[in-house]
């Protein structure tokens, strides 16, 4: 049997198949102040067949700064589990090859009301797009591929 | 004095590797990307021709410290600092 320590998991950058959605709930499930909260909010980004430019998407590859991001990455869950209501926060974000639909990124939050749960989960996710060292290729149909910026 | 940098996204791809290690003579980050210039085609990327400086868009880190300074002469190096040139981020 784990532990509740063993079943905490940190947020931050990790290699595509070494975590999944259900394992980041179960973690917010253990937090000692589970009992505040009335729901457990998620987003999941996955690939999606076409960029913002309309061109036929296949793959997709994500590069991560691990040291820089893990450090961003706790700084937002940190700021916004201050907010009024909001239990706990996690954010797991993927690195590796990915094909067409693989998720690519979990925001979990636990809310006392499920109001401020949807607000924290868009946040957390404007945040983490403009502020982790991250980078994703997008791998074209047409043989090319682009770096986004 | 020896400093690693540390390769991410295009410049993983452009230098085939995910960090190197560069012997310079001088301490300030200069010598570095003039090496990096002579030997990879960074030099679109990172380098403001207009302005001689490093591009606005780069975000220079070194030993997991952004640093706002643009004008490589004014950026300092010590021997054993890691430093990364980043493009702008794009989280999944």
């Amino acid at each position: 049997m784990k532990t509740n320590e063993e079943l905490q998991v940190k947020s931050g950058i990790y290699n595509k198949g070494e975590i999944n959605l259900e394992t980041i709930i179960n973690s917010i499930r253990e937090n000692p102040e589970i009992k505040k909260a009335g729901s457990i909010h998620t987003f999941t980004g996955i690939v999606r067949e076409s960029s913002v430019n309309g061109k036929s998407v296949i793959s997709m590859k994500i590069d991560a700064y691990d040291e820089l991001a893990n450090k961003s990455i706790n700084k937002i869950c940190e700021t916004l589990k201050q907010e009024n209501g909001i239990i706990d926060i996690k954010i797991v974000h993927l690195k590796g090859d990915f094909d067409l639909s693989e998720d690519l990124v979990y925001v979990v939050a636990a809310s006392a009301h499920r109001k401020e749960g949807f607000e924290v989960i868009r946040k957390a996710v404007d945040k983490y797009k403009k502020e982790i060292a991250v980078w994703k290729r997008e791998d074209f149909q047409d043989g090319t591929s682009e770096w986004i910026h | 004095m020896i400093v690693e940098v540390l390769y991410f996204a295009e410049l993983k791809e452009i230098t085939g590797k995910e960090k190197e290690k560069f012997k310079l003579s001088n301490s300030n980050l200069e010598g570095l990307l003039n090496l990096l210039f002579e030997n990879y085609d960074l030099k679109n990327l990172i380098w403001d021709e207009k302005k001689q400086k490093i591009h606005n868009l780069i975000s220079v880190i070194i030993n997991n410290q952004p640093i706002h300074e643009k004008d490589p002469l004014l950026i300092n190096l010590n021997n054993g600092d890691t430093i990364a040139f980043l493009l702008p981020v794009s989280g999944g």
